[in-house]
C-alpha cells in the first residue's frame, strides 16, 4: 500500500508557506528598519533625503504590483510615537508623508497612489487620537494640506472629500472652506460653494478672494442682485491694482453688457489700473462693449493686443484658476512649524526607544 | 334642309332682284330725309316692305347716308339707328320690325386680373355692342368713380390709400336698351416713400463629396431670398483677394513640437497667399502671445518662437472675437483660420457673445480641430457641461460663417489642413443680387441652389452696399 499523495502535498504546502512566512518576517523587518530610518533622517533635518528615500519605497512598492512591507511599517511606528510622545508628534511623521507625495506625483504621477495610503494612514491615527479642539484644528489642517497636494495632482473629487473632511473636523478651518468651495466651482456646484465662502467670510469678513468667488457664485445660482452688490463694493474700495479688483470690474462689466447698459459698462472697464490694462481679456471685452454700442476702432484692439503680448505677468483670469493659495500657504507654514517644535523630541525617542536595526 | 332655312335664302334672293333697278336709278342723297319717304321711295322701286305706322314715326330721319352696296345693308343702315331691323315675312315681303336688344360684350384691358396698383387705377375696356353705347360706369368696389360716353372707353381712378383688392366692375349701357357687365380684380399695395435695393453678395462653396466642384456657370445657380427668387447680377469666381486672420492657439496639447509645426504650417499659408491678399497671425494660450499686423510674411511669423509650455489655460474666445473684429477694417474677403482644440477655459467673453459677431460680421471661419484628449473639463470659470455647450457653439459659428471645420488626427496633417483651406477658397464662387430689404429691416434668409446632383452648397454673405 502505497502512502496517501494528498499527505505528500500537504507537507509540501505547509513547507513553502512556512519558507514564505519567513522571508515574509525578514521583508518586514528590512521595510521596518528602512522606514526608522528615513524618520530619523527627517526629524535629524535631512528632509530632502527622508522624503526622496521614502517616494522611492512607495514607487517601488507601486512598480511591484501593490503594497510592500514599508507600507505595514507605517502604522506600528505612528502609534508607538503617538502613544510616547503624544499625538503632536504625529505632525512631523504627516509632514514627511505630505512630501513624499508629492514628490512622487511631480517625478512618478501614475505610481504617486502608493504614497497617498500610507499618509492618509498617519492621518487617521491622528485624527482617532485627537482630544483637544487644538488637536483638532492640527488634523484638519493636516487634511487640508495633503488636500492641496491631491488638487494640484488633479485628484480632485478625492481632494474634495478630504478638505469636506477636514471642515467636518474643523469648521473654523478657513483654508479647507476655501478649498470646498474652490472645488466645489470647478465641479459646477456653485450653491455648496456659495455656503463655504459665506461661512470663511463670517470668519474672516475681509478675505477679498472669497468676496469675489462668493459674488461670482451668487450669479451663477440666479442671485443676480446679491452678487452684483458684493461686486461693486469690491469695486468701490479702491485698489484698483490687483487682480481681483480687475476681475471684479471684468464680471461687473459682464453682467452691465448682457443688460444692455453699455455705457455704465465702459465706465466699469476704464477704472482699470494701467497695470491691469494689458490684459487680453480687457483689451476684448472693451472691444466688445465699444461695439455693442454702435463704436469702438478696430486700431485700439490691435494696440492693446501688441501691448499685451510683452507681458509676462500672468492674466487675472488666469489667476482666478489657481488652486487655493493665501490661506493654504500660511496653513502650510503653521504646520511646518509645529512640525519643526516636534521633530527633536522625534529624533531623541527614535534614536533611544526605537533603534534602527542593523542589517542582517 | 330645314324650312326656316329655306325661307331666308328665297328672300335674300327677293332682295337682291329688287335691288337692281334702285342702284341703276341714283336718286338724291337719303340722309336728312324722313325714313317713311325713303322707305316708300324703297316701294316704289318694287321692294315690298310692311311696317307699321308705330315703329316708323314721322319724325324719324335718316341720320346717316347708307354706304352700303346692296339693298340687304342699305336697309340695316338705315333702319339700325332707330333700333329697327328688316326681317323676312310671309311670301317674300320684308318686315320692318324692332330690333331685339342684345347683350354688350365688356372685357378689361387694364387692369388685368390680380393686377398690382398703386393708388391710382388705369382702366381700359373693350366693348363689342350692335347697338350704339350710351354710357359706360366705372365702380369700385361698389361706388361709381367714372362715367364714360364714347370710345375708347379708357380712364385712370384715383383709389384711396389702402392695400387689398379691389373690386373694378364697368356697366356699358346699349342706346338700344342693351347692357353689358364686366368686373375684375386688382390688388391695391401702399408704396412707401422710398425703396432701399441693396446689393447683397454670396460667397458660395460647392463641393461634391467633400471636394471642390469648379467651372460652374451663372445659369446653374439659383439664388431664393425670402422664397422669392433673385436674379443674379454679378458672378465671379474665388480669384476675390482675401484678407486672412490666422488663430493659433499655443497653450497646453499644441507646445513644443506640434506649435513648431503650426507656426511652419501657418507660416507656409502666408507664403502661398497673392499679391493682392493680406494675412495675419494672431497666437495666444492664456494670453496673447503674439499679434502681427495684416500683410504679414512667413518671415515676420519666425520673429515669434513658440512660448515655453506654461500655460494650460486658454483664452479662445477671446481671440476669436479679436480676430473677426480685427477683420472688419479689411475690405477683401475676410476669412479666419483657426487652429485649436476648441477647448476655452478664461475667456471673459462667452462663445455666444462671439456666435453675436459672427452674425454682424462676413468673415467665414475655417477651424482646424485638433484632437481633442480632454473633451470633458470643468474650471472655476465653466463648469463641464458649459465647456460642452462653448465648444457646440463654436461649431455653430463656424456653419454660420459658411466655413468648415477640418479635422486632424495628428498635427502633422496641420500643413495640409491649410492647403485644403485655400483650395477652398480659391474655388469659391462671388454670386451678387438685388435684395429688396429696406434698410432698416433684417436680411432676408436667403439660399442658393446648384444644378448639380449631390452637390453641397455652403455660403457666406461677402459684402453689403447700397
Amino acid at each position: 500500500m502505497s502512502p496517501p499523495r494528498t499527505s505528500t502535498t500537504a507537507g509540501l504546502v505547509l513547507c513553502l508557506l512556512a519558507l514564505g512566512t519567513v522571508a515574509d518576517a525578514a521583508a518586514r523587518r528590512e521595510a521596518r528598519r528602512e522606514y526608522l530610518e528615513i524618520l530619523s533622517l527627517w526629524a535629524q533635518g535631512s528632509r530632502d533625503l527622508a522624503v526622496e528615500r521614502l517616494a522611492e519605497a512607495f514607487i517601488g512598492s507601486e512598480a511591484a504590483g501593490g503594497t510592500m512591507a514599508i507600507d505595514r511599517a507605517v502604522r506600528p511606528a505612528a502609534r508607538r510615537l503617538a502613544r510616547n510622545l503624544g499625538t503632536g508628534a504625529l505632525v512631523s511623521v504627516a509632514l514627511l508623508h505630505e512630501e513624499a507625495y508629492a514628490r512622487c506625483v511631480r517625478e512618478q504621477p501614475r505610481r504617486a497612489a502608493g504614497a497617498l495610503r500610507p499618509a492618509l494612514e498617519v492621518l487617521s491615527i491622528f485624527e482617532a487620537e485627537a482630544k483637544t479642539a487644538d488637536e483638532r484644528a492640527v488634523v484638519s489642517a493636516l487634511l487640508t494640506s495633503l488636500a492641496g497636494r491631491m488638487a494640484e495632482a488633479h485628484v480632485e473629487r478625492s481632494s474634495l472629500e478630504l478638505v469636506r473632511s477636514a471642515v467636518r473636523v474643523d469648521p473654523t478651518n478657513r483654508a479647507a472652506l476655501f478649498a470646498v468651495a474652490s472645488s466645489s466651482e470647478r465641479f459646477g456646484d456653485h450653491a455648496a460653494a456659495v455656503r463655504s465662502l459665506q461661512a470663511l467670510l463670517r470668519l474672516d469678513p475681509d478675505h477679498r478672494e472669497s468676496r469675489l468667488r462668493l459674488a461670482l457664485n451668487l450669479i451663477r445660482i440666479g442671485k443676480e442682485d446679491e452678487g452684483l452688490d458684493e461686486l461693486r463694493r469690491l469695486v468701490a474700495e479702491g485698489d484698483r491694482s490687483d487682480w481681483i479688483a480687475a476681475v471684479a470690474r471684468q464680471e461687473l462689466a459682464r453682467v452691465l453688457i448682457d443688460r444692455d447698459e453699455i455705457a455704465r459698462a465702459r465706465d466699469v472697464l476704464a477704472e482699470i489700473s494701467d497695470r491691469r490694462r494689458r490684459d487680453p481679456s480687457l483689451a476684448v471685452q472693451t472691444a466688445f462693449a465699444e461695439e455693442r454700442a454702435g463704436g469702438g476702432e478696430v486700431e485700439d484692439l490691435f494696440t492693446s493686443l501688441s501691448l499685451s503680448a510683452a507681458r509676462t505677468e500672468a492674466p487675472s483670469r488666469t489667476l482666478y484658476l489657481r488652486p487655493p493659495n493665501d490661506l493654504l500657504e500660511e496653513l502650510r507654514r503653521d504646520l511646518v512649524r509645529r512640525g519643526q517644535e516636534w521633530s527633536p523630541r522625534v529624533d531623541r525617542f527614535l534614536r533611544h526607544h526605537e533603534p534602527v536595526p542593523s542589517r542582517r | 334642309m330645314t324650312p326656316g332655312r329655306l325661307t331666308g335664302i328665297i328672300a335674300a334672293v327677293v332682295i337682291v332682284l329688287v335691288a337692281a333697278p334702285s342702284e341703276a336709278a341714283a336718286g338724291p342723297p337719303y340722309e336728312g330725309r324722313p325714313l317713311r319717304e325713303v322707305l316708300a321711295e324703297l316701294e316704289e322701286g318694287g321692294l315690298a316692305l310692311v311696317y307699321s305706322s308705330d315703329l316708323v314715326r314721322p319724325e324719324m330721319r335718316v341720320r346717316e347716308e347708307p354706304a352700303a352696296g346692296s339693298i340687304q345693308d342699305m336697309l340695316d343702315e338705315l333702319l339700325r339707328p332707330h333700333r329697327l331691323a328688316p326681317a323676312i315675312g310671309p311670301r317674300g315681303r320684308i318686315l320692318i320690325v324692332r330690333m331685339e336688344a342684345r347683350p354688350i360684350e365688356v372685357r378689361f384691358g387694364r387692369p388685368a386680373p390680380g393686377e398690382l396698383v398703386t393708388n391710382r387705377l388705369d382702366v381700359l375696356l373693350e366693348v363689342e355692342a350692335e347697338e350704339p353705347v350710351d354710357r359706360v360706369r366705372i365702380l369700385v368696389d361698389g361706388r361709381q368713380e367714372a362715367v364714360l360716353t364714347r370710345p375708347p372707353f379708357q380712364t385712370s381712378v384715383d383709389l384711396p390709400a389702402g392695400e387689398g383688392v379691389r373690386e373694378v366692375t364697368a356697366h356699358v349701357e346699349g342706346g338700344w336698351g342693351g347692357q353689358g357687365r364686366a368686373s375684375v380684380g386688382a390688388r391695391q399695395y401702399q408704396v412707401a416713400d422710398s425703396v432701399d435695393l441693396v446689393l447683397r453678395q454670396l460667397f458660395v462653396t460647392v463641393q461634391r463629396s467633400g471636394r471642390p466642384l469648379r467651372g460652374l456657370t451663372e445659369e446653374e445657380f439659383e439664388i431664393v431670398e425670402d422664397g422669392a427668387r433673385r436674379q443674379i447680377v454679378t458672378f465671379g469666381n474665388g480669384e476675390e483677394p482675401l484678407s486672412a486672420a490666422v488663430l493659433l492657439d499655443l497653450s497646453g496639447s499644441m507646445s513644443g513640437a506640434r506649435c513648431d509645426l503650426a507656426l511652419a504650417a501657418a507660416g507656409a499659408f502666408l507664403s502661398r497667399l497673392s499679391d493682392a491678399d493680406r494675412g495675419m497671425v494672431l497666437a495666444f494660450s492664456d494670453r496673447t502671445l503674439a499679434v502681427t499686423p495684416f500683410r504679414s510674411s512667413r518671415e515676420d511669423l519666425a520673429a515669434h518662437p513658440c512660448p515655453s509650455p506654461h500655460a494650460s489655460s486658454t483664452v479662445l474666445n477671446d481671440h476669436l472675437y479679436a480676430g473677426l473684429r480685427l477683420l472688419d477694417e479689411e475690405t477683401a474677403r475676410r476669412v479666419v483660420v483657426l487652429i485649436t482644440d476648441g477647448a476655452d477655459v478664461s475667456s471673459v467673453l462667452d462663445m455666444s457673445d462671439v456666435l453675436w459677431k459672427v452674425e454682424q460680421s462676413t468673415a467665414t471661419i475655417y477651424w482646424i480641430r485638433v484632437r481633442d484628449e480632454g473633451a470633458r473639463f470643468g474650471s472655476a470659470w465653466r463648469g463641464v457641461e458649459d465647456n460642452r455647450r462653448q465648444r457646440e457653439l463654436l461649431e455653430r459659428a463656424v456653419e454660420l460663417s459658411g466655413g468648415s471645420i477640418v479635422r486632424l488626427d495628428d498635427t502633422s496633417q496641420i500643413a495640409s489642413a491649410f492647403d485644403e483651406i485655400l483650395d477652398d477658397l480659391r474655388s469659391q464662387y462671388v454670386l451678387g443680387y438685388y435684395s429688396d430689404e429696406v434698410s432698416s429691416g433684417r436680411p432676408g434668409k436667403m439660399r442658393v441652389f446648384v444644378d448639380r446632383p449631390l452637390a453641397d452648397v455652403r455660403l457666406r454673405e461677402a459684402s453689403r452696399g447700397d
